[in-house]
């Protein structure tokens, strides 16, 4: 027998200092959740018209049968009608938005991977701009038995349409490739983004004019129709995604290392491209393009609380919830009565944002 | 008890793999050997199912192999895979967790946080369970995907009575599990596998290092262009013919009076190992 090598270089035990990762995460997802609470309640009660956060509260609780004092009946049908509509269809895009990129970076082992790797935003937006384009010669059946959701259908068609042709080009012999899901996206990306530029060659100004605004985005269109519909499929991949974090943590080894930690590969990939595509093809079809939200915000929580999935996708649909919420109150009141597209403010502080934190890292690692 | 019978792999009419039979059984450190490209890790991808054989059945614990439940095949048999390709800044605590997915859903139990506490020791990491697995060496990002192995086959029970043995037999398959590891780590990783084996697991290992093939496997495997060279004790197994014929290069094999087990080293230079150091 060797000489038993662990008597040469003694391993001491340290004492227990472990403190469970599970603690911190609560803290930061419970801190992250009363913050979109605070956020919601502050910037229901900022607009046109403002609405004091107590009246806020007294209108709320009414509506879940706490009277609490009288309440102002002009007060309540905008708080009711107009602002809570757009505030929650707001907090479900960002979360969803964020949630879905955290997802998909996960799935292509990747922290800079996005939906619209998958063809999702440029099937979306190809299909607006059929619409908006062509609409008066072609779709003029369609869009008076759809009505004005003409648009939000169309979009949505196109964002499943392109994801479910990248999903079935990149699959052999019954596996999905990964990587070549990456290269056919990156075709029919290129392919949908040239048929979207003939059409805006073929656009007139008042075209133009709509083309550019709904690939800027706006959260405008909210309304409680709105809600009701899309509401479902918003909530739904908010509530699933979360179910697959672990299997998602396993598959950033690699899919042979997943498959031997007992994940099913290939159920986890269907799984995430069908979650994904839902809800940012809805998000997509009623708030048009909102760039960057789902790059920036799971590498914030990345920065913040590692890469552990179990919290980073949670935790990113809460700080997306936050973070649109907020472009969101800033996008209807800097240039009141106007508003600004909701897609000018999350680049203008996207973008630096994510500068900021790729300096950081590249201070740190050359330090 | 892993055993493979007949089995073989072609892939695009050409066959890595000739027909096998593979036994292995539980409390046995088997060794695969051979030169690049001789079937090795064929051979350990079909016994870890990432490969469909050509021909031939696997069976593992008198079951097929496919007819096994991808999580339940994860809770008897574990693989540490060569290459690892990390992105994310797991820590260290966090990736040794992983190996407890098969045995948790939502939230580990207090069971499986004892399990990756221990492994953590055993491995020498227990200093380090805060840090981003991306920061740490080559050796020590290896020593951490052993540690997730381990924890993903251990069970609480062993851990409450280290001296009797396994309720079933669990099997560890290492792709060249001493790579990057430093000349202490690397035979305290096969002490561990070792130990592990006398506790009832099988381990199956390629190896690179015959003297540590000599030193710490029962049985050897030697593959050559697909076929079986030799199978048995390491000291019957690799001779300098066999060795020869495997890897192109003559050897002296020395029995040391102090030592139970023989010492390979290479004999003479051959024409064309001059040929690649000149």
């Amino acid at each position: 027998m060797p000489a038993n090598v662990t008597a040469e270089r003694p391993v001491q035990a340290p004492p227990r200092v472990q403190t469970p990762p599970a603690a911190k995460g609560r803290w930061l997802t419970g801190g992250l959740a009363i913050g979109l609470l605070i956020t919601m309640i502050c910037s229901v009660g900022i607009g046109a018209l403002a609405i004091p956060v107590a009246d806020v509260v007294a209108i709320l609780l009414k509506q879940i049968g706490l009277e609490t004092g009288p309440v102002d009946a002009q007060q309540e049908t905008i708080l009711l009608v107009i602002r809570l509509p757009r505030i929650l269809l707001g907090v479900l895009v960002g979360a969803v938005l964020s949630m879905a990129g955290a997802s998909i970076q996960g799935l292509f082992r990747n922290p800079l991977a996005d939906p619209g790797l998958i063809g999702i935003s440029s099937g979306a937006s190809l299909m607006a701009v059929v619409m908006i384009v062509l609409q008066v010669k072609l779709f003029t059946g369609l869009s008076a038995l759809s009505g004005l959701y003409a648009l939000s259908l169309a979009a949505f068609a196109g964002a499943v349409g392109t994801t479910l042709l990248v999903y079935f080009l990149s699959r052999q012999g019954g596996r999905t490739i990964v990587s070549t899901m990456l290269l056919v996206g990156i075709a029919v990306n290129v392919l949908c983004e040239a048929c979207r530029g003939l059409l805006v060659y073929m656009a007139d100004d008042a075209q133009l004019r709509a083309i550019s605004f709904w690939s800027l985005g706006s959260l405008g269109g909210a309304t409680r129709e709105v809600l009701q519909v899309a509401g479902p499929f918003l909530l739904a991949p908010l509530l699933l995604m979360p179910r697959l974090s672990r299997s998602l943590n396993a598959f950033t080894l690699g899919e042979s290392q997943a498959g031997h930690l007992g994940v099913n590969v290939g159920r986890l990939k269907g799984s995430v491209i069908l979650l994904t595509t839902l809800g940012v093809g809805v998000a997509v079809a009623v708030s048009g393009m909102i760039g960057f939200v789902g790059l920036v915000v799971p590498h914030l929580i990345r920065q913040m609380a590692g890469a552990d999935n179990r919290l980073v996708l949670p935790a990113s649909g809460l700080l997306g919830a936050i973070i649109l919420t907020l472009a969101d109150l800033v996008a209807r009141t800097l240039v009141a009565p106007a508003e600004l597209p909701i897609g000018i403010i999350t680049g203008l502080a996207g973008a630096p944002v994510f500068l900021y934190i790729l300096l950081k890292n590249r201070s740190q690692t050359h330090a | 008890m892993i055993h493979a019978q007949h089995i073989s792999y072609s892939v695009g009419g050409r066959t890595l793999l000739q027909p096998q039979t593979v036994r292995v059984r539980a409390g046995e450190l088997v060794a695969l050997a051979g030169a690049n490209g001789a079937g090795k890790s064929t051979l350990l991808k079909l016994l870890s199912r990432d490969l469909t054989p050509s021909s031939g059945t696997i069976q593992l614990n008198r079951q097929d192999l496919s007819r096994y439940s991808a999580r339940d095949l994860a809770k008897c048999r574990a693989v540490l895979s060569q290459h690892h390709t990390l992105t994310f800044p797991f820590s260290v605590y966090e990736l040794v967790m992983m190996g407890r997915y098969p045995h948790f859903d939502h939230q580990p139990t207090g069971q499986d946080l004892a399990v990756v506490d221990h492994v953590l020791e055993q491995t020498g990491l227990a200093q380090m369970t805060h840090r981003s697995v991306l920061s740490l060496s080559g050796g020590e990002q290896q020593r951490v995907f052993l540690a997730k192995v381990m924890a993903q086959l251990i069970d609480y029970h062993e851990l409450m009575h280290p001296d009797s043995d396994i309720l079933t037999p669990k099997f560890l398959l290492l792709d060249e599990p001493t790579t990057g590891l430093d000349l202490y780590y690397q035979h305290a990783l096969l002490q561990q596998a070792r130990q592990l084996t006398r506790q009832g697991y099988g381990v199956i290992t390629i190896l690179h290092d015959l003297n540590l093939i000599m030193q710490y496997a029962d049985q050897v495997l030697l593959l050559h262009q697909g076929q079986s060279l030799a199978f048995g004790t390491p000291a019957a197994a690799l001779t300098p013919s066999s060795i020869r014929q495997a890897f192109g290069l003559d050897v002296q094999i020395i029995d040391q009076p102090t030592l139970d087990y023989p010492i390979v080293i290479p004999a003479t230079r051959q024409p064309h190992y001059q040929a690649l150091t000149a």
